[in-house]
């Protein structure tokens, strides 16, 4: 037996019997233990101006500036935000910080005043893969969905406002939509298991970028030209010209 | 001049991700408060990515508990006295956080003995109902932190001048982790009921809540119920409208937490025998021992007739 298998056969060891005497009086001894131990990483603390629908891809962009910067890890934050007003996007705030395996504590506090430093900025490479995960589940979804509608084509996901027609027969458009009823890391999840995002620069728009997508980032509806150009770019030019696929909403 | 603010803990190796579990902790928590005179509240949840589960729910690992806390979170930002939320994911740091707090003597729910045993109550009523009948009031649960204004706005964009019914059919069945599965609703009775009520109550508007792999399809399509989660809204979104609906109507389950523990009128349907214990009714009483004439408990299984009848009594005691 090598001596890597056995130490990690005596950490496994030691960890099953630490998880069995979880219990008391041995919990007394765990706290004390945990007490003693000195603990590395970074703190940081930011504040937003306000928590509403801007709040998921600015706490997005911190925490992946945050992870790019090579600050130590494990990293604690802390996020103020106003007591008073909007806060409909602290839940898709705190699903984006989940995303980060490095956050090792998340803190929400809430005072009467804050002066914003959050901003929309994300690092300009992306991150590598395992700095920034959804939960497994939403990852297994989203790759058995897109392979259940195109099969192996390559799919676009599109995420405007107005209802967009499909440009491409030979690519695959997966349109998104209030009425598919996902949570925010379904949707990441989705933006990771497509080939090229066309959308809002938003967490999800922040979400391709972070994952090396090929993303046409607009404000309203993209120009055909404007679309044409990019698939064009990123694959290659249209082969065939059979009806082009896309998705509907399940509520239409 | 109030005390320091009430410490929190929900320690998730010994507490489940369940929302009417995480409801009535906060509301033991606001009840906390009001006991040990403090005017804030700063909430922290506990979980230890290597062993993320607790007893109760073998399906939360390493790899899922992301996901199952992802779903509960919002459910943790109503008390109206929260300062602070704090999600720590490293146990030596929450114990050195634990320890600091108890050697300032902070006050705290669970005691920290209770903590070190592992023993909280999550489930009953006692406490609750000890201090209403105490001080014959509650501190009751709000919309969640910043989603008061964005309720009252739903309403009036999408339910204006209707008599507003929030509903929850609890379907485990079709959920990620079903369990208890004998908790779970008559489908087609709340079917049944919502047609004939589009017909005996056409001024009211149901929003079913719940996953959105728990709604009906049959449900979605009738013309007196919407659908927030097929509207791309989340579990925040559910509890701020059942704070501002007139009336819940729904199993019991989280969504009937909430109703209670914001003191809205309600019907609880399908309440089990076996919690009679833990919340001081006695198997077939109408009302919590805080609960007022338009707040009414059913130990029964569903029927579309039993849920008409519900509603009409209710509605008759409700302002239109």
């Amino acid at each position: 037996m090598s001596l890597a298998l056995f130490q990690g056969r005596l950490a496994n060891l030691r960890r099953r019997i630490v998880a069995a005497l979880h219990f008391f009086p041995f919990t007394v001894l765990h706290l004390l233990i945990h007490a003693a131990r000195k603990s590395g990483g970074t703190a940081r603390t930011a504040a937003a101006a306000d928590a509403g629908d801007a709040l998921p891809l600015r706490t997005l962009a911190w925490l992946a500036r945050l992870s790019a910067s090579g600050a130590p890890q494990p990293i604690d934050i802390q996020l103020r935000l106003p007591r008073e007003g909007e806060g409909i996007g602290v839940p898709d705030a705190l699903s984006a910080m989940l995303t980060f395996a490095c956050v090792r504590s998340i803190e929400l506090s809430w005072d009467d005043r804050v002066s914003a430093t959050l901003t929309d900025e994300l690092p300009e490479q992306s991150l590598p893969a395992h700095a920034f995960e959804v939960p497994v589940a939403a990852e297994r979804e989203a790759q058995t969905l897109l392979k259940r509608l195109a099969g192996g084509a390559a799919v676009i996901l599109v995420h405007l406002r107005e209802p967009f027609a499909a440009a491409r027969s030979d690519l695959y458009f997966f349109q998104l939509d209030a009425a598919w009823g996902f949570t925010l890391h379904e949707r990441m999840a989705l933006v990771r298991a497509a080939d090229a995002y066309i959308g809002a620069s938003d967490t999800l728009g922040g979400t391709a970028q972070l994952s090396g997508r090929p993303a046409l980032l607009v404000s309203g509806t993209p120009g055909t030209s404007e679309v044409a150009a990019f698939l064009d770019r990123h694959f290659g030019a249209a082969a065939s010209s059979t009806p082009a696929r896309s998705s509907t909403s399940p509520g239409s | 001049m109030a005390g320091a603010p009430l410490l929190g803990v929900y320690d998730f190796s010994y507490a489940p991700y369940a929302l009417g579990d995480a409801l009535t902790w906060t509301m033991n928590l606001n009840v906390a408060a009001e006991e040990a005179g403090c005017d804030a509240i700063d909430q922290v949840l506990v979980i230890d990515p290597e062993r993320p589960g607790n007893r109760y729910q073998a399906f939360v690992n390493p790899h899922t508990y992301t996901g199952i806390i992802d779903a509960l979170l919002p459910a943790f930002l109503c008390s109206p006295k929260l300062r602070s939320l704090r999600l720590l994911r490293d146990a030596p740091t929450f114990n050195r956080l634990l320890l600091g707090a108890a050697a300032r003597r902070r006050p705290m729910w669970p005691s920290l003995l209770r903590h070190l045993v592992r023993r909280l109550d999550f489930i009953s009523h006692r406490r609750i109902n000890a201090h209403h009948r105490e001080r014959g009031s509650l501190p009751w649960l709000t919309a969640p932190r910043g989603f008061a204004t964005w309720a009252r706005e739903f309403r009036r964009w999408h339910c204006a001048g209707r008599f507003v019914v929030a509903v929850n059919i609890r379907q485990g069945a079709l959920g990620h982790a079903p369990a208890n599965l004998f908790r779970d609703s008559p489908l087609s009775e709340w079917c049944a009921f919502l047609r004939q009520a589009e017909v005996r109550f056409p001024d009211v508007v149901f929003l079913v809540l719940g996953a959105y792999q728990e709604l009906s399809r049959e449900l979605w399509r009738l013309p007196n119920v919407l659908a927030p989660r097929a509207m791309g809204l989340g579990l925040g979104h559910e509890l701020a409208l059942v704070h501002e609906a007139d009336l819940f109507m729904g199993s019991s389950s989280g969504f009937a937490a909430m109703a209670t523990f914001c003191n809205k009128p309600y019907a609880i349907t399908n309440v089990q025998h076996q919690w009679s214990r833990h919340i001081g009714v006695p198997v077939g009483g109408r009302h919590f021992p805080f609960g007022g004439a338009n707040q009414v408990l059913s130990w029964e299984r569903e029927s579309a007739s039993r849920l008409l009848g519900l509603l009409e009594e209710l509605r008759a005691l409700l302002p239109s």
